[in-house]
């Protein structure tokens, strides 16, 4: 393991079920994601790529091996120490953007801040920052419903990145979206990229992977590809 | 995460639901306000009657014909609508003599009361015709406010004289004097000797009265030998048990009953009636307090099932928050919050409906409004109980949601 390893994954077991219902999804799994990386999970549905990213997002438990995230072991930590760790170190952007209705683009970036315990002021500080940066600085007052599909997902993104997190897992981030949007996402997760986040998105789509540095293709809960890119676009 | 924010938080997601929570909050409203206007109402019913009662004194005590089957509690059987003839004038001047009840200050007699037309009345006022011995007035704090009441010797000649009501009085004679005019009664003209002062006690109207001495009332008016109550009143509160048994003895010696079982009187003292009413108005209460409560039992399990919707609602939301690094403790106390919130407002909003409708009741009732400290904390505790007890499942349930399958919802 280097010093720039974010992620590992050691002979990583999950299956559901048991006796003659278990079902294998990921079978002896191992995988290395360094700092900075951007990697795409790519599969035909079933291949276990969405258990792959809950796994690493500490969002599910493995059946058996290890996962080490900068070094430590996480993968038998309590429930409340997996909570904090997906607060400060992780961030989540999903398929259906996931916002809170009703509620301002502000106030859905700051959720994140209010379970790290972050004061009201500094709290407003920072989403505004975050918001303004994902280009949503004259939308911060504006409900979901006012929003478009785009401009959700960058609500979405903005309140991934407001704890500053090491990690961004992107489960889908453009299926809800049509195609000039998907690229205007796509082209923010880039950047992100280039300014220093580590990002992992889990796609079907081959252009929308074609984003990423390192495609990892997953079929029955094996990985049966995992290539590096030079030509990133 | 700071306490603040969790109620911001709950204040939000009841606000972003506003009709469904104020409809929620309708049931705990109704019911805690059913809760405060019972106790408190009772409280002030309860005490109207025991000022009542304590107006009489609290050393007076009152013989009834007829024996009661349990010792203090039971009605004799005259208040049943059973005739007993059996005590007499005689009786009340045994009891008077002070060789045979020492602690007796006072004591008179009344016959049963009767219903009399008066010509000159023109609505046709019922008046209650009483009649009594001269000591009545005294025992029972009435006060004359013109002339005097009859003597001793008015009694003992039978005479024709009168004692009148100030309702009375104001329908025959205006604002002309009373004293020394006549008034027809049964068969006879009666003298006016003295007006009483008039007033309510339990929502009779004392100036409605007309007293005659109780020897008149038993021969011309009621064509009786027996009276229907002897008032006591003896030198002080603390020598009433002691009175008490003297006049028992007397009364069966007299009466010649040897076992206490076969009394033909009932000795009431008004710490007897106080204890009754304190106990029928305590148990009336409760009842009533009882259903109440049940009302707010429905309530809370309203809260229950909207908490249950919502949190069904916000599966996606719980699973969000909790990929964003909510604790099970943060969504618990969030969604218990709300519930407490709901019925904390709900609480809240009853308790004031309970006060402004106890203190219109006590206004309509004409009794003094008063708030025990029980009709305050026990509807706060119910509240707080309430919400804690019916949010505490289905908070339980959301924070107990697996990320995944909630983010996964549909």
């Amino acid at each position: 393991m280097t010093a720039t390893t974010l992620v590992k994954l050691a002979d990583l077991n999950k299956s559901y079920g048991t006796g003659s219902t278990e079902t294998k999804v990921l079978r002896g799994l191992n995988l290395n994601i360094d700092r900075g990386e951007f990697v795409a999970i790519m599969g035909p549905s079933g291949s276990g790529k969405s258990t792959l990213m809950h796994i690493l997002g500490l969002l599910d438990r493995p059946t058996d091996g290890a996962y080490y995230l900068a070094g430590d072991r996480v993968d038998s930590l309590s429930e409340d120490a997996l909570a904090s760790l997906r607060n400060q170190r992780m961030g989540f952007v999903f398929q259906s953007f996931n916002l809170l209705p009703r509620t301002s683009a502000l106030e859905n970036v700051e959720l994140p801040l209010i379970y790290a315990g972050i004061s009201a002021s500094e709290r407003r500080t920072r989403a505004t920052q975050v918001l303004e940066r994902i280009g949503l600085a004259h939308r911060i007052h504006n409900a979901p419903s006012q929003l478009s599909g785009g401009e959700q997902q960058r609500v979405a993104i903005a309140r991934a990145l407001v704890c500053n997190p090491e990690i961004v897992f992107a489960d889908e981030p453009t299926g809800n979206l049509d195609t000039k949007n998907s690229l205007e996402i796509m082209e923010v997760f880039k950047r992100l990229n280039q300014e220093g986040h580590t990002v992992v998105l889990v796609t079907h789509e081959d252009d929308i992977a074609s984003f990423a540095k390192r495609i990892i293709r997953l079929k029955d809960g094996v990985v049966v590809a995992d290539e590096l890119r030079g030509d990133v676009q | 995460m700071n306490q603040f924010s969790t109620l911001k938080m709950a204040l939000t997601a009841l606000w972003i639901n506003k009709v469904r929570s104020i409809l929620t909050l309708l049931g705990i409203v109704i019911g805690i306000s059913a809760v405060v206007v019972i106790i408190a109402s009772g409280e002030g019913v309860q005490n109207f009657v025991l000022n009542q009662i304590q107006s009489f004194g609290t050393n007076v005590m009152t013989v009834m014909p007829g024996g009661s089957d349990d010792d203090r509690m039971g009605p004799p059987a005259a208040v049943m609508g059973v005739t007993v003839t059996t005590l007499t004038m005689d009786d009340m001047y045994a009891i008077g003599d002070p060789r045979n009840v020492p602690d007796v200050l006072d004591v008179g007699a009344a016959s049963a009361a009767t219903q009399v037309v008066i010509p000159g009345i023109e609505d046709d006022i019922f008046v209650a015709l009483y009649g009594v011995s001269p000591s009545y007035f005294s025992i029972s704090n009435m006060d004359l406010v013109e002339g005097d009441a009859f003597t001793e010797d008015d009694v003992k000649e039978i005479s024709t004289v009168a004692v009148i009501g100030d309702t009375v009085k104001t329908k025959l004679f205006g604002d002309e004097d009373a004293v020394g005019q006549k008034i027809k009664l049964g068969n006879h003209r009666y003298r006016i000797v003295g007006v009483l002062e008039g007033g309510t006690t339990f929502g009779i109207d004392m100036g409605k009265m007309v007293y005659v001495p109780v020897t008149t009332a038993q021969k011309l008016l009621l064509g009786v030998d027996y009276v229907s109550e002897i008032m006591i009143r003896v030198t002080s509160e603390d020598r009433i048990e002691a009175a008490r048994a003297d006049v028992q003895n007397l009364l069966r010696e007299r009466h010649r009953i040897t076992d206490s079982k076969n009394d033909d009187f009932t000795i009431r003292t008004i710490k007897d009636a106080l204890a009754t009413i304190q106990m029928v108005m305590g148990a009336l209460t409760l009842f009533l307090a009882a259903i109440a409560a049940i009302s707010l039992l429905v309530g809370g399990i309203g809260i229950m099932n909207i908490m249950l919707v919502s949190v069904t609602e916000r599966t996606r939301e719980i699973g969000l928050r909790k990929a964003i690094g909510a604790k099970r403790k943060d969504i618990l106390i969030q969604f218990l919050l709300e519930a407490v919130l709901l019925t904390g407002i709900g609480g809240l909003v009853g308790f004031i409906f309970g006060i402004s409708g106890a203190a219109l009741t006590a206004v309509i009732g004409n009794w003094s409004f008063h708030i025990s400290w029980q009709a305050i904390v026990l509807p706060m505790l119910m509240t707080a109980f309430f919400g804690v007890v019916f949010g505490m499942y289905p908070a339980v349930r959301a924070s107990r949601l697996d990320p995944i399958a909630a983010l996964r919802y549909e």
